[in-house]
């Protein structure tokens, strides 16, 4: 059985009244895209109302399809009167097994010397003195596709100190704690505020064996400038706003005097700016890594 | 972790009865979204309000991992129950099927306040309006 998306692409006044219309025709409902995502968003709550959206519906390519098409065209004819509605745009969906389908997006990832991170279905030959991590993308960032995270891998595998304590900050699917935990940690606290991601980084970790090495929980630095927990290193890859502003919250605190300090999600131009900000917070920036237009910065807490 | 926003779809679906068939297959795999995680989670939250129509507006970012959110019913389902009709009109131009008083209208408003780009009421009871015109709904004082 195939299928025919129907889409229309209007503004916003326009689209409650489009997918109404197609509600109707389509299969259990409707998806509405927005339209121009720009290359620079972030997930922090300050996008604009979309200007333009793309609402489709499905129909299925049976006898009745051409009836449907009809109705639908006169249905879009009586409201153009009222609002000028584009011409719709008809394309053959072949069935697919969509349950399946999105897992093409992901295939093992070898990172650094030694990590190969991979979805569960996906083998991949293995070699000697590999550290496998399975994930399972989902609600949670981590997937080990992006540069960010990746930098992160390969910072981990040549600077964790054998029998470290190890902090997560923002742990995401928690593929950066259970790296660290593969690589020789002794211990790591990994800390979401998103209870989501606490749950999958949860049930990331019990799938990699590493539950004994990883304490998961929902939290923010606040919870650890309070306690007495000092670490030898830390891992955040959050965002360059998020990890100046942490840094103005006492971030440096947490590393133990000669301890090492990891920061990614870092766009190259924002890369002073962020070891500005360590430097205040009592971190010493050594050395960077790049990958495309993406930095993660080294640091230190000195000696006093 | 540093989310860069890829897309950003709102699937207007039935509360409870998310599955990988369209819309939710074709609309989602193509940005490698874990269907069944998201039908799963959509259902769970979903479940107590069977019979209505809930988007959930999923947020992919770059690495494929995702978020979304429940928001309020679409204007155009709110606007079918207060007027007490199924569907709206296919010549709305012309035949007008139903009737929505102010009041109705801006309890509809109060409702989409949040999830619209209207600065106040009066801007969102606009968007009903418009919405329940092109549906072929009539607004009465």
């Amino acid at each position: 059985m195939d299928w025919i998306e129907v889409s229309l692409s209007v503004d916003g006044e326009a689209a409650e009244a489009v997918a109404e219309l197609l509600q109707r025709y389509g299969h259990q409902g409707v998806a509405v895209e927005q339209e121009g995502i720009p290359p620079d968003l972030w997930d922090d709550g300050e996008a604009e109302a979309p200007r333009r959206l793309t609402v489709r519906a499905y129909i299925r390519a049976d006898e009745r399809a051409e009836a449907a098409r009809l109705e639908l065209e006169t249905a879009l004819g009586h409201l153009n009167m009222l609002y000028p509605m584009p011409t719709p745009v008809y394309k053959i969906i072949q069935e697919s097994d969509w349950a399946e389908a999105w897992k093409a997006h992901y295939h093992p990832v070898r990172i650094g010397r030694r990590l190969l991170v991979r979805p569960p279905w996906a083998a991949a030959p293995a070699r000697e003195g590999d550290i496998e991590i399975v994930l399972d993308p989902g609600m949670a960032f981590g997937t080990g596709t992006h540069p960010t995270t990746q930098l992160c891998l390969e910072a981990l595998e040549d600077r964790l100190p054998p029998g470290a304590r190890v902090l997560d900050l923002g742990c995401g699917s928690g593929i950066l704690a259970i790296a660290a935990a593969r690589l020789g940690a002794a211990s790591v606290l990994a800390l979401d505020i998103d209870p989501i991601a606490v749950e999958i980084a949860g049930a990331n970790i019990a799938q990699n064996g590493v539950a004994d090495t990883i304490t998961v929980q929902q939290g923010s630095l606040d919870s650890l400038i309070t306690s007495s927990r000092r670490f030898d290193l830390i891992v955040v890859n959050i965002l360059a706003k998020v990890i100046i502003a942490m840094c103005d919250q006492h971030l440096g605190q947490v590393v133990r005097p000669g301890g090492l300090a990891l920061f990614s999600g870092i766009i190259e131009d924002q890369t002073d700016d962020v070891e500005a900000a360590l430097r205040k917070t009592g971190l010493q920036p050594t050395a960077r890594r790049q990958q495309s237009d993406w930095v993660l910065v080294e640091s230190v807490r000195p000696q006093p | 972790m540093a989310k860069k926003i890829k897309a950003i779809v709102t699937l207007q679906i039935q509360a409870g009865k998310a599955t990988p068939a369209p819309p939710i297959g074709p609309a989602l795999a193509q940005h490698g979204i874990n269907l069944m995680a998201f039908c799963k989670e959509y259902n769970a939250r979903t479940t107590n309000r069977m019979g209505e129509v809930i988007p959930a507006e999923i947020t992919v970012f770059s690495d494929g991992s995702f978020k979304f959110i429940l928001k309020s019913p679409p204007t155009a389902f709110l606007i079918k129950k207060a007027a007490g009709i199924d569907k709206g009109s296919s010549n709305p131009n012309t035949q007008k099927i139903g009737r929505l008083t102010r009041k109705q209208v801006r309890e509809i408003a109060e409702i989409k306040l949040k999830d619209t780009n209207a600065l106040d009421i009066e801007g969102a009871m606009r968007q009903i309006e418009g919405t329940a015109q092109q549906m072929g709904v009539e607004i009465v004082d």
